[in-house]
């Protein structure tokens, strides 16, 4: 793997799951760099967010910037996808440089709120977030003029959403909403409002400090001997995670960006770059060797089905539709036009047609099935289930 | 300079709100040049800009649909 600089790393420092002390924080990465400093910084850097969505950082802090109105900056850490942990793990052992980069962009924005919005399961990452700033207070670090709130993001998958985060922090419910608005406009209690990503605020903290946010967070799974978060060049390639990951070689498919992520074919895909492949949330997921692709993702397709807000008809009357079909398909009772039938219904569901990007991740996951398992598509569709659907 | 003159002609295009929207199918009636419905009957809007032929219509099915759920948007203009 590429060489990066250990001061350009988040997880760079001590390797324990506890939190790392504000005493130690500073002494190995100097004070907190300045607000504008930060947001200089991220901009030269061409800093993305880690969330999923990938939107740059800069011009987003610019639109709040650039609004009427007492900002709020909503730190996103519900990290609803089952297969990301990264959030929590730098929540939990970093939260110093989450609070360094949110701090940052508080003072830029002059905002009067932060909003920390963590998920409601993960009490370990809250605890820690609200330790480390007691830590702050009680040293003489004195937080001025911004109010400091932290609240419960509900286990749901949409909940994370940065429109439905907007929401449960005005007190309403973890539901998504028509945009326009967008939060930089209208965002909590309709005030403009900088939403991130935990992992992003902490990347700009250290590209504050002069680094390039040349890194981001992965977290292995799966079929892999090494399953955990680690840290590796924003382009690595896909193999070097799974070598990293000590993968089955075995196996034959890899999930990239968690649930309403990418297929991608272990053989064909090493060389891929993962910001070729779209990280999404960072999630790197093996296959367990044996399995069949399309069991495995007629699974993930009932589970985001289930996880559907239900306000707009193409998510809530499609994603059981296809759950359905490629569930026939895997287990047993496919009719002969489904491969047809789930081909359209990948591109009828994609291209924004719900207000928030969850059937789009629907049909890309399924799309890709299609693609990587299209051998065991002709030979469900002719022969049945295979072996490796029915076991597990 | 080229962009920006270019960004200043003002186009219009059909979108859905999907949340609103209840799947009625009136906008697919009215302006089928740009929506098409969904095997279960949602609207899917070409987001190609609307010509001065089809303006009209989509102006039409802005103001009729049932639900309130169709927008024209606005592109191309300074915000």
């Amino acid at each position: 793997m590429s060489a990066v600089a250990t001061g350009e790393r988040l997880l760079a420092g001590p390797t324990a799951w506890v939190a790392e002390s504000l005493a130690e924080h500073r002494r190995r990465l100097g004070a907190a760099p300045a607000g504008n400093q930060v947001l200089e910084a991220i901009e030269v850097a061409g800093l993305r967010g880690r969330g999923g969505a990938e939107f740059p950082a800069g011009p987003k802090w610019r639109a709040v910037a650039g609004r009427r109105g007492t900002p709020v900056v909503l730190v996103n850490g519900a990290e609803a996808d089952p297969l990301s942990l990264k959030d929590r793990t730098l929540l939990v052992m970093r939260p110093h440089l989450v609070w360094d980069g949110t701090l940052a962009a508080a003072e830029v924005l002059g905002a009067a709120e932060v909003v920390v919005y963590i998920g409601r399961d993960h009490a370990d990452a809250r605890q820690a977030m609200a330790a480390a700033m007691a830590e702050r207070r009680a040293s003489g670090d004195i937080v001025r003029r911004v109010s400091i709130r932290f609240v419960a993001a509900p286990a749901s998958y949409v909940a994370g959403e940065e429109t439905a985060a907007v929401r449960v922090a005005g007190g309403g419910p973890p539901l998504p909403t028509f945009r326009p608005p967008r939060p930089f406009e209208r965002g909590v209690r309709g005030r403009p409002t900088l939403v991130h990503n935990v992992e992003t605020l902490a990347a700009a903290a250290l590209a504050g400090r002069g680094a390039g946010a040349t890194t981001r967070l992965f977290t292995l799974g799966g079929a892999v001997g090494r399953p955990g978060v680690t840290e590796a060049p924003i382009a690595a390639s896909l193999g070097e995670l799974l070598e990293r990951a000590g993968a089955d070689r075995s196996s034959a498919a890899v999930l990239v960006g968690g649930c309403s992520g990418t297929w991608v074919p272990l053989l064909q895909g090493r060389e891929l770059g993962l910001d070729q492949l779209g990280a999404g949330c960072g999630s790197v997921h093996v296959m367990e060797p044996g399995r069949c692709g399309l069991a495995v993702t007629a699974g993930i397709l009932a589970f985001l089905a289930e996880q559907s807000a239900g306000q707009c008809g193409p998510c809530r009357v499609g994603l059981p539709a296809v759950a359905r079909v490629l569930h026939r398909v895997a287990l047993g009772g496919a009719r002969a036009d489904d491969g047809r039938l789930l081909s359209r219904w990948a591109s009828q569901l994609s291209g924004r047609r719900g207000a928030c990007a969850h059937p789009d991740g629907a049909a890309r996951v399924l799309a890709s099935a299609l693609r990587v398992f299209a051998d065991d598509l002709r030979r469900h569709l002719h022969r049945g289930p295979c072996p490796g659907a029915l076991d597990g | 300079m080229a962009d920006a003159a270019r960004g200043r002609r003002i186009s219009y295009r059909l979108r859905v709100n999907p949340i609103r929207c209840d799947g009625s199918g009136l906008c697919a009636e009215l302006v089928p040049e740009r929506i098409r419905l969904d095997d279960w009957g949602y609207p899917v809007a070409d987001p190609t800009p609307l010509g001065p032929d089809l303006l009209p219509l989509a102006e039409r099915a802005v103001r009729d649909c049932p639900r309130l759920a169709l927008l024209l948007e606005i592109q191309g203009r300074e915000r």
